[in-house]
């Protein structure tokens, strides 16, 4: 896949809904980012020790847009050759609970393991005998109590009967909430069996295709702080005591919340992704970062159709995160779309980040500014809680180097510097009057 | 509201033209979905905007969802689609979603996946308090827009209108009685469309949005009926002899100069501060009467509250010096 070549082309590659995904999409558009994270993630996953039994369970946050996704899909790819890697979805809903995640955890890994016929390498008795065991507990304990559809056939042979009852969960768990709660009922009191059958799966795929299992968690850093908090903090121990290594999503308001350290215990270690810099926690700037970013557009348009000028514009209004760039790039081609222009010019930039910064500014109150001011000034991040809020609504940009710090986004930098002059004039006018 | 010209189809309605065709060339252009807010102040603008993208890209379908307490859940919007019209690309207008509840709101954060599955444009229409709820409320949702277009206008005159009317009870009440008649006539019809045996599913719909609309505007004026009731207390203060403001601290004749300022400012300017100050409305509450964002009550109220205070000081000055004298 090419640079796009015109700017309708642009807007597909410029997407702020869609991570980049696909094995194409990555190869193409994929920017190393050389964070340490991944590094790191690769390093704890090498180093876990499955015949001692001690997968590795890893957090992996970051901000709303950073890029989280993207660097899971290419982990993935990068993991792909060691691990037999499971992804669980979970479709967010107010009412999840630690049950639904083991239960996800359980189908989609009988449903990857069934869909590569990965049993099958087994000697056929022992795949049988797995798969009869994993297709009883399914109908009996699974759907116990809740009454397959009379319009399903269910197949004879376990695999295929494990993948059509895997079809009919999705359907009941996610679509029927009375389904939904007398399965939940139903598998957390017999949540150890749920957690043995993970095991039993999980070990036949390792010992009988040759990788151990790993989970990634996706959406899970959807889920709303409080469902959230339950799920990990307080579920987080019978959550992480499966025989597989796991990748969890993790919203980033729990990293700063109290409790965070007693995370440490279930989990190995929690990861965050940080944005990326363009200027270092001193204010220089930071050349490298700027480089990535310009790489992450050349990548997705060809340079004739944005003016350098612009390019500067825009990767220095994204404040170095990621959705910023990727939806001041969509903005500005379709300005430039609008005016019927064949390329991005710096006007289109400057229209983009305007409109990005209207939408910022009318959603900070004034009680927001002298604290963005003060953290332009000290750069110190915490977890007060008014630090977390502009944090979250991405008025404050988190950072890292040797350290983890925070700048306001530049893209109210301006206001934030001006409304502090005003004050400060009001304050010393106060003082001499 | 920058680089704003009169509307083709409109050439009363001054919008953001350059907003408007900037989510055309996004309309045009995307086939993947998306999702986008458009911002007004006003109901027959929006219309407006609606009726012009409808025209401009034709034939894309267009389909419009309204937020009513039977059918809360923008997801919903699927439910009266077919298999082929979820296929295909379209745009989807969202309305008076300001209406919902803070669970109805954060179903957009919940459901969004199922949204990207579709290539269908989402337009979901907000005033600026729909801003703010859209971002904290579904904040995972807000954070995928592609932008937000503004097409909210200067609609001060109509705000002055509003707030003249609460010094016109007549004006008001026969507001009142015909919003309540067309209520009525609306809820026989739903109810009659409801017993046929072949049900009219179209009206129906049309009818229960029509009906929801209409009570937010009956409540809406019975607010104004409380508001107007005490408006018209501190009005009849002011033109009585003894001083309005007795209860204050301030000396007798500076809360006569006070009533003498007052009585120079326009309707809007006097309601503004009476409202807020004499019968203590906060600015939420006037904002949800007036159909207005509470922003725009805090800044015309200070910039009211000013042009007062300007007016009095000059007074207040030359009172001093006689009084020092």
């Amino acid at each position: 896949m090419n640079p796009a070549k015109t700017l309708d082309k642009a807007i597909f590659l410029f997407d702020p809904i869609k991570p980049l995904s696909t094995d194409e999409q990555l190869e193409s558009y994929y920017v190393d980012r050389g964070s340490a994270v991944a590094i790191e993630i690769k390093a704890m996953l090498d180093s876990s020790d499955i015949e001692e039994k001690t997968p590795i369970k890893i957090l992996f946050t970051g901000h709303k847009g950073s890029g989280k996704s993207t660097e899971i899909n290419q982990l993935c790819r990068d993991l792909n050759g060691q691990f037999f890697i499971v992804r669980v979805v979970m479709r967010s809903r107010p009412d999840v609970t630690y049950v639904d995640v083991l239960l996800k955890t359980a189908m989609s890994l009988f449903k990857a393991a069934s869909d590569e016929k990965v049993i099958k390498r087994a000697p056929a008795q022992i795949a049988s005998g797995i798969w009869e065991e994993i297709s009883r507990f399914i109908e009996k304990t699974i759907f116990g109590e809740v009454r397959v559809r009379s319009d399903v056939i269910v197949p004879p042979e376990f695999t295929s009967k494990v993948n059509v009852f895997g079809i009919e969960f999705e359907s009941k768990f996610d679509n029927e909430p009375a389904s939904r709660d007398k399965i939940r009922q139903v598998s957390e009191k017999r949540i150890t069996e749920v957690l043995d059958k993970i095991n039993l799966l999980a070990d036949a795929v390792r010992i009988k295709y040759g990788k151990p299992v790993l989970f990634i968690y996706e959406d899970t850093d959807k889920l709303d702080p409080a469902v959230a908090r339950e799920v990990f903090y307080e579920r987080g121990q019978t959550l992480t005591e499966f025989r597989a290594s796991a990748i969890f999503l993790m919203d980033i308001s729990l990293r700063y919340s109290e409790q965070f350290t007693s995370l440490k215990q279930n989990f190995h270690d929690c990861k965050t992704l940080p944005n990326v810099k363009l200027s270092a926690r001193d204010g220089k700037p930071y050349k490298d970062g700027e480089a990535l970013l310009s790489e992450i557009i050349s990548r997705r348009i060809d340079a004739s159709l944005l003016d350098n000028d612009a390019r500067s514009k825009i990767i220095r209004g994204s404040g170095g995160h990621i959705r910023s760039l990727v939806t001041l790039m969509r903005n500005a081609a379709l300005i430039a779309i609008a005016r019927q222009s064949p390329k991005i010019e710096k006007k289109d930039a400057i229209r983009a980040v305007n409109r990005l910064q209207g939408d910022f500014i009318a959603l900070l109150e004034s009680k927001h500014y002298p604290i963005l001011h003060a953290r332009h000034e000290d750069k110190r991040i915490s977890s007060d809680p008014e630090i977390q809020e502009l944090l979250e609504r991405l008025a404050l940009l988190e950072y890292a180097n040797d350290s983890v710090w925070c700048d306001v986004h530049p893209i109210v930098l301006r206001e934030v510097e001006e409304r502090a002059k005003a004050e400060s004039k009001d304050q010393k006018a106060e003082n001499d009057g | 509201m920058a680089n704003r010209f009169s509307s083709s189809s409109s050439p009363t309605i001054a919008i953001s033209r350059s907003d408007l065709e900037e989510l055309l060339a996004l309309i045009n252009t995307a086939r993947d979905a998306f999702f986008v807010f458009a911002l007004y102040n006003d109901a027959a603008t929006r219309e407006q905007v609606i009726s012009e993208i409808k025209q401009r890209i034709a034939p894309t379908p267009v389909f419009e969802w309204t937020y009513s307490p039977e059918s809360p859940y923008p997801i919903s919007y699927l439910d009266r689609l077919t298999e082929e019209q979820k296929r295909e690309h379209a745009v989807v207008f969202f309305l008076d979603l300001e209406l919902a509840t803070d669970a109805e709101w954060k179903s957009l954060d919940y459901t969004r996946e199922y949204f990207a599955e579709h290539p269908h444009g989402l337009i979901f229409w907000v005033t600026s308090e729909g801003r703010a709820d859209a971002a904290r409320k579904a904040s995972h949702f807000w954070a995928q827009r592609t932008a937000v277009y503004d097409f909210t206008i200067d609609n001060s005159e109509k705000q002055t209108a509003w707030l003249s009317r609460l010094e016109e009870p007549e004006l008001l009440d026969e507001e009142y009685e015909s919003a309540k008649k067309q209520l009525e006539l609306y809820q026989k019809l739903y109810e009659e469309y409801s017993s046929l045996s072949e049900q009219p599913t179209e009206a129906i719909n049309d009818l229960s949005a029509k009906i929801a609309k209409m009570r937010e505007h009956l409540d809406r004026l019975r607010k104004s009926a409380q508001f107007q009731r005490k408006l018209l207390i501190a009005l009849d203060e002011l033109d009585k002899e003894a001083p309005p403001l007795a209860s204050s601290p301030a000396p007798p004749e500076i809360a006569i100069l006070v009533q003498e300022a007052l009585k120079t400012l326009n309707a809007r300017e006097r309601a503004l501060i009476l409202l807020r100050r004499l019968a203590g409305y906060s600015p939420n509450e006037i904002a949800e009467v007036l159909g207005i964002s509470e922003e725009a009550v805090k800044v015309s109220s200070y910039r009211a509250e000013r042009k007062l205070r300007d007016i009095l000081a000059p007074k207040l000055r030359s009172r001093d010096a006689l009084t020092k004298r």
